[in-house]
């Protein structure tokens, strides 16, 4: 790399980090740093939340992945995190968002009782500490394989970046994450259009790509440029693609760095929007990365590290100038990541676990600089993936998601959709990660179990399966024995297509009996109360329904996935 | 000074210094033909439109 590469990579990079340091500053309420003060437009949600979701780990570990898989990765990134924005915007959000509360564990506990929202922290921090490690290692291989930096100096920068990113959440919160977030989703998108125009111009488009896999193994064009062309053994490939787009159903719902987002929005609209509008980019811009895996392979036949892969491409086929602006698009994906999920896990880690179990009853301002002070300490974990990384990101990623994840999702959509009774949710819970961790254990230590246990595709639909049918039939027997769950148990908590009648923040704030007098009731009861639309109600529009836009896109996805690409 | 002019006012830094990164980034591009002429067609291409880019948020700036 040149030194005007270098030059574009800081000045993209640094030039954000500084105007997010400059300009949200000194912001001291716990209701501005975590929540934005509910200010958020809706093209800021959208481009956040898709520079949120979309990491430099993508950018490595999908090229990666569609090395191995294929495109059957795009029906993730196009369906998947669709169906989960969608659903936790129309659906999932609403509630939370209405009952004024912070975090999507504090809905759980409301909702499930205190052993659920212990157990979504932790697996949100396992979820998203894991996702640190993938782009720490990611950033690693990009520096060492482009820069052509020595471990040493790439691991150092790395460092940096992570050390960067944490000023400026720290000074400005849940708005600088944001509003950075959207700068940086622009480098990102330029990053992968460049990169995938000029290799795929120079390989000779789609004929070139086909015959170059051809010349490989006949079959290969078969199995990498279909969206069902991938089947390992004991999947096929529905069950594969069932998988991928779970894996990232999940990843919406469940993550606390999406919904805090989300939980920001100045209104319903403005989070229905912004899952539309990060559906879309993300559908444009994963494209770019997923279709690089295939060429990958047509060029570097044999990786030994497949995560190599797309900073290989980059090596072989960018002039000094253009290796610069792609770098500049890989560190903004890891920056507003890595600030992302410093500002998710710390709100949960403050309202769920410190002010919630440790210390209760502490002034406005100590909960927002415990919150500040517990960012650096949430992204210093990553370091602890590294060692595990090594056989492909994505293949331990999926592995655990399906394991550890798939459970909280259906625990909440049975918690969001029906009115099972409060008990149920922690058996639902533990029998989905009874099973997720048994199927791992046994896929690792190759204990003598049927492959429909172990298979770490199969685990997508048991872990739906398995705690849904638990809950309900455990909800079942308690409704025999002491009737349904009442309307003082659920109300609020629950979808409802009409606003609640009582007011909710009153009655959350009453709910839990020990939360009395504490910073969080104190929190709950002052949140106000945000409007459906932030324009005026009887203007008719048809941007009044973000959910008939969300059928038209999801239509025409499917139809591209399993008619066109399939 | 009221609430609408200080928006105004942050707004103008942001655009402008928006602007200004979006130059730079121009002009980082093209010195980069300096280094090597290969697909230096697509470089002109890509600094035309962030120059552009700048210059609209400059305009704006100016209008507010």
């Amino acid at each position: 790399m040149t030194l005007v590469d270098w030059l574009i990579v800081l000045v993209v990079n640094l030039g954000i980090v500084l105007y997010g340091l400059i300009t949200f500053k000194g912001i001291k309420q716990s209701f501005d740093w975590y929540l934005a003060a509910k200010s958020l437009p809706w093209w800021a949600v959208g481009l956040s939340a898709f520079s949120t979701a979309v990491d430099s780990g993508d950018y490595v570990a999908i090229t990666g992945g569609a090395y191995r898989f294929g495109l059957s990765q795009i029906s993730q990134w196009w369906l998947g995190i669709a169906i989960g924005w969608f659903v936790l915007s129309c659906f999932v959000i609403v509630p939370m968002y209405r009952s004024g509360v912070y975090t999507n564990a504090e809905w759980l506990e409301f909702r499930f009782g205190p052993t659920t929202r212990i157990m979504a922290v932790l697996i949100n921090l396992q979820s998203r500490t894991n996702v640190v490690g993938n782009i720490y290692f990611s950033l690693y291989l990009v520096l060492n394989i482009i820069g052509g930096l020595s471990p040493f100096w790439s691991w150092s920068i790395v460092v940096a970046i992570a050390a960067t990113a944490v000023l400026y959440v720290v000074t400005g919160g849940l708005e600088s994450d944001v509003m950075t977030n959207a700068l940086q989703a622009m480098a990102m998108i330029v990053s992968s259009v460049v990169l995938w125009g000029i290799v795929w111009f120079r390989g000779g488009g789609w004929q070139g790509l086909d015959q170059k896999l051809s010349a490989i193994d006949s079959q290969l064009p078969e199995v990498l440029l279909h969206v069902g062309g991938y089947s390992p053994p004991g999947a096929s490939p529905w069950l594969v693609v069932f998988g991928l787009i779970v894996g990232l159903t999940t990843y919406a719902v469940i993550n606390q760095y999406e919904a805090i987002r989300f939980l920001g929005a100045r209104s319903e609209w403005d989070f229905k929007m912004g899952a539309l509008l990060a559906s879309a980019i993300t559908a444009f811009c994963l494209w770019f990365n997923v279709s690089l895996g295939p060429l990958a392979r047509a060029d570097f036949p044999n990786l030994e590290i497949i995560d190599s892969a797309y900073p290989l491409l980059a090596k072989k086929y960018l002039p000094a100038g253009l290796i610069g602006l792609v770098l500049a698009g890989l560190v903004a994906a890891g920056y507003s990541t890595f600030a992302s999920i410093g500002m998710g896990i710390s709100s949960l880690f403050v309202r769920d676990v410190y002010a919630r179990f440790l210390v209760k009853r502490e002034t406005d301002d100590h909960y927002t600089r415990v919150g500040k002070l517990s960012v650096p300490v949430i992204l210093a974990l990553g370091f602890a993936y590294i060692p595990f990384l090594q056989d492909g990101m994505l293949v331990f990623y999926l592995r655990i998601a399906g394991a550890i994840a798939v459970p909280l999702m259906t625990i909440m959509l049975l918690g969001i959709f029906t009115r099972v009774h409060r008990a149920t949710g922690s058996i639902g819970l533990f029998t989905g990660l009874a099973y997720g961790i048994s199927s791992i254990l046994g896929d690792w230590l190759q204990w003598p179990l049927p492959e429909w246990y172990t298979n770490m595709w199969w685990a997508y639909l048991w872990n739906i399966i398995l705690p849904a049918s638990v809950m309900l039939i455990a909800s079942k027997v308690i409704t025999l024995s002491r009737g349904p769950a009442t309307a003082e148990e659920i109300e609020g908590l629950v979808y409802t297509r009409k606003r609640p009648t009582v007011d909710v923040r009153e009655l959350m704030g009453r709910r839990i009996l020990i939360l009395k007098d504490t910073w969080l009731q104190k929190t709950l009861l002052k949140t106000p109360e945000m409007p459906e639309f932030p324009f005026p109600a009887n203007q008719n529009t048809w941007l009044r329904r973000p959910g008939l836009l969300m059928v038209v896109y999801l239509i025409v996805v499917c139809y591209l996935l399993f008619v066109v690409l399939w | 000074m009221s609430n609408s002019e200080e928006t105004s006012r942050e707004k103008k830094f942001e655009h402008r210094y928006s602007a200004g990164l979006l130059a730079a980034v121009a002009l980082l591009l093209l010195a980069s033909i300096y280094y090597t002429f290969v697909l230096w067609p697509l470089k002109v291409f890509l600094a035309l439109i962030l120059a552009l880019a700048s210059a609209l948020l400059i305009l704006r700036s100016n209008r507010l």
